[in-house]
């Protein structure tokens, strides 16, 4: 009978030895075994628990640097529009307009039209100038209630008058089907040279007057001889913006 | 008879290292499963019964040195487990379904009476204890059931090569 218990009873005699005694005493039995018998299985457990950690720490911290990145995107993005809107709101006669994002394009790629995230509901009506912080960008050609349709300088069907900036030789901004954007329409003998500003012009009942837009980079006579060209520089790069600003009130 | 309690240390080892690293992942309420509940009656039912003691015995104190507040407290269970079931399984058949499903529920009702009792002493009973304690017990056996037909059923997938 007690050969056939001496394992059972053996184990229990272990038990109480390891059961008597107080926390303290238990744990200091537990944590001789620990360092000794089973310190390979102690050591594997405590080195996973802490990589579990370090894991949980690291995908805490990921989670913290995705959102100040956010964060900080965020504040560079308003920052932006804050100094695009400044750079707008202190033209002359330009105090009310709409700042836009363009959303999308339409139509082949120099005939190419810019879709903007307002329309009729923030009072944007067909026609209205649209400009962005360094020079102009073109007008409104089509309206829906939340978008609507921009057509650029660089459009081939866009024309307004433009003018130097130091002698108010006047002429039609146009662009041709290669994106080349010149001053047309120039009377022969006018004072116009290389590096000179272009401006909106006062003829212009869409622009307010003297709005930056360009550069003249090449001055040509037309074929006719009647007029010469300047071909520009233009300060907007139409296919690298993000926001634009719709005028509302007409000069 | 060495290799086969080795590999059982082995199978042991395995499971205390799932029951340590994985088993709180699906904790309910404060109550991590024990899955070395259904390992230990799998063991008691598959090996000779003093083997099986002494594995679960060798496995439960290296179980208690990560919790060395009750160090000595899960041998001494699992020995009352392994010898109870090992009482309860002579009258049946060595392949008897029922009686291990009566194992199974035998050794959490043992485990979490033992529990009830350890955690009144100390804190006091109440209706909340008893009402956790079987919400434990419960879940604990289903967790049981799974892992206990499981490593019934794996165990018993055998390779067959045939040559034509």
């Amino acid at each position: 009978m007690i050969k056939q218990y001496l394992v059972p009873i053996i184990l229990f005699i272990l038990c109480l030895v390891m059961l008597i005694g107080s926390v303290e005493s238990r744990s200091a039995r537990a944590a001789f075994l620990g360092k000794t018998v089973f310190y390979p299985f102690t050591h594997s457990i405590h080195t996973m628990r802490s990589n579990k950690e370090l894991k949980t720490e690291l995908t805490k911290l990921r989670e913290q640097l995705a959102s100040e990145t956010l964060k900080n995107l965020r504040l560079q993005n308003e920052l932006k529009l804050y100094d695009w809107a400044a750079t707008v709101a202190m033209d002359e006669g330009l105090s009310d307009f709409e700042t836009c994002e363009v959303i999308g394009y339409a139509g082949a790629f120099q005939m190419r039209n810019l879709i903007v995230n307002k329309g009729s509901l923030k009072g944007i009506k067909i026609e209205s100038p649209v400009v962005s912080a360094t020079g102009i960008v073109g007008k409104v050609i089509s309206v829906a209630p939340t978008h609507c349709v921009v057509m650029p300088f660089s459009n081939p069907d866009f024309q307004m008058p433009v003018m130097d900036q130091n002698t108010s030789v006047q002429g039609i901004l146009q662009s041709d089907i290669r994106g080349s954007v010149s001053m047309n329409m120039i009377k022969i003998g006018s004072q116009i040279s290389v590096g000179d500003t272009i401006v909106t012009s006062n003829l212009s009942q869409l622009y307010p007057k003297a709005y930056p837009v360009g550069t003249v980079m090449r001055i040509k006579e037309s074929s006719d001889n009647l007029f010469i060209s300047a071909e520009l520089a233009p300060f907007t790069q139409v296919e690298n913006l993000e926001h634009v600003f719709v005028l509302r009130r007409h000069k | 008879m060495i290799l086969k309690a080795l590999w059982s240390w082995i199978f042991g080892l395995i499971f205390l290292y799932i029951q340590i690293m994985l088993m709180p992942m699906i904790g309910i309420a404060d109550w991590i499963p024990n899955i070395l509940l259904p390992w230990a009656v799998f063991l008691i039912w598959t090996r000779p019964r003093d083997m099986a003691l002494i594995v679960s015995f060798i496995i439960m104190v290296m179980y208690d040195t990560t919790q060395p507040g009750l160090f000595g407290y899960s041998p001494l269970m699992f020995l009352i487990i392994g010898l109870s079931i090992s009482e309860v399984r002579k009258p049946f058949e060595a392949e008897s379904k029922a009686a291990m499903m009566i194992s199974l529920v035998m050794a959490n009702l043992i485990w979490f009476l033992a529990l009830w009792l350890a955690l009144g002493i100390t804190n006091g009973f109440s209706v909340r204890l008893a009402t956790m304690n079987l919400i434990a017990f419960i879940y604990n056996l289903v967790i049981s059931f799974i892992v206990f037909w499981l490593l019934y059923y794996v165990s018993r997938l055998r390779l067959v090569r045939v040559d034509e």
